[in-house]
């Protein structure tokens, strides 16, 4: 397998052989033949997966997790588990305020102790000096500004940004921290070589909007990925 | 996705796309901003609905990212459900033989 292959190409530059990065969802625990709740849950699941992965699949790069719930649970939102597939946001403590409400009950900022993070944390560290002998890039993806607010406010989000810009402006700065504290803890607490940004919701924004809202709340993510010397992606 | 010229300026390495984008186009937009770009095999169709032939969407990536620096080979979209994985292992099959050649060659 080819880590330096991989980074060198996702930092656009050109390479002799095509490097390949599988998202790879909650694949590994079909393979492991659990379900993707206890998968999701349990750090040894998580790096025997990312290692089954890697060593079947021979790629280049493996996510650690691929889960774009983790940061709405440390949050306080409620997931509803699913055997085969990430879990859904189904409530959240901000989804029934008035705009001007819940700009002052935004959640507590996660750390390393919140949620999940304690389970990805360990499973980072089972997987990743494994992935690094068989010169395989570790990755962390990290739910985006976009994705996490569309999980407090749910579809209140964006009529928030038509009737009420100045309170989605906050929610998305607040966001944007929450990212960059995921990318924190991929890029340095973790260790990840590569990491990546999930914020396919925002794709739907027309592209003013996604100007306005998204691209000032993902520079402090870049900030923390590019000074830790890792590499950084946003997946759409 | 039209924000993707917005996605190639934001300030990230690279960007990974769906599987709905045309990768010749992304690759374009990414050479203009000098980023690398990832994707997009065809997941609904090759391992979901199990309507289209693994090898030719592999083919159609290698033959579409290539023309372009920084190309990744990588699937358009999570796998969030059980699959058949012998149409997985076959795509990696056909990956695997093709990285290396050159452009113009893949179904060779």
């Amino acid at each position: 397998m080819a880590k330096g292959l991989l980074i060198q190409a996702l930092r656009g530059e050109q390479v002799i052989s095509t490097p390949w990065l599988p998202h790879i969802g909650t694949h590994a625990a079909q393979l492991l033949g659990v379900s993707a709740q206890q998968y999701l849950q349990d750090a040894e699941l998580l790096a025997r997966g990312a290692l089954l992965c890697t060593d079947r699949y021979r790629c280049d790069g493996i996510p650690l997790l691929d889960d774009p719930s983790v940061e709405a649970m440390a949050l306080g939102c409620m997931p509803h588990w699913s055997e085969q597939g990430p879990p859904s946001i189904i409530s959240s403590p901000l989804s029934q305020l008035a705009p001007e409400e819940f700009i002052g009950h935004l959640p507590p900022l996660p750390n390393e102790m919140t949620g999940r993070w304690p389970t990805i944390i360990a499973a980072g560290a089972l997987a990743k000096s494994e992935l690094a002998r068989r010169d395989v890039a570790l990755v962390g993806i990290a739910a985006g500004p976009c994705t996490i607010a569309y999980q407090l406010r749910g579809m209140k989000l964006f009529s928030d940004l038509f009737r009420s810009p100045e309170c989605a402006a906050q929610l998305f700065a607040y966001t944007g921290q929450v990212s960059a504290i995921s990318a924190r803890i991929y890029a340095e607490t973790i260790g990840c070589d590569i990491v990546a940004i999930n914020d396919t919701p925002a794709t739907m924004l027309q592209p003013s909007y996604f100007r306005q809202y998204v691209v000032p709340n993902l520079q402090p993510a870049w900030q923390v990925i590019h000074q830790a010397g890792k590499t950084s992606s946003l997946w759409a | 996705m039209r924000v993707i010229r917005e996605m190639a300026g934001c300030g990230a390495h690279s960007m990974a796309v769906d599987e709905c984008m045309a990768l010749s186009y992304v690759g374009e937009i990414a050479r203009e901003h000098h980023v690398g770009f990832l994707g997009n095999f065809h997941v609904t169709s090759v391992f979901f609905e199990e309507t289209e032939e693994a090898t030719a969407d592999v083919e159609r990536c290698i033959h579409e990212g290539k023309l372009f620096p920084g190309y990744v080979f990588g699937l358009g979209g999570p796998l969030t459900q059980h699959i058949n994985i012998s149409r997985l292992e076959g795509a990696v099959a056909a990956f695997l033989t093709r990285r290396d050649t050159p452009t113009g060659q893949e179904s060779l």
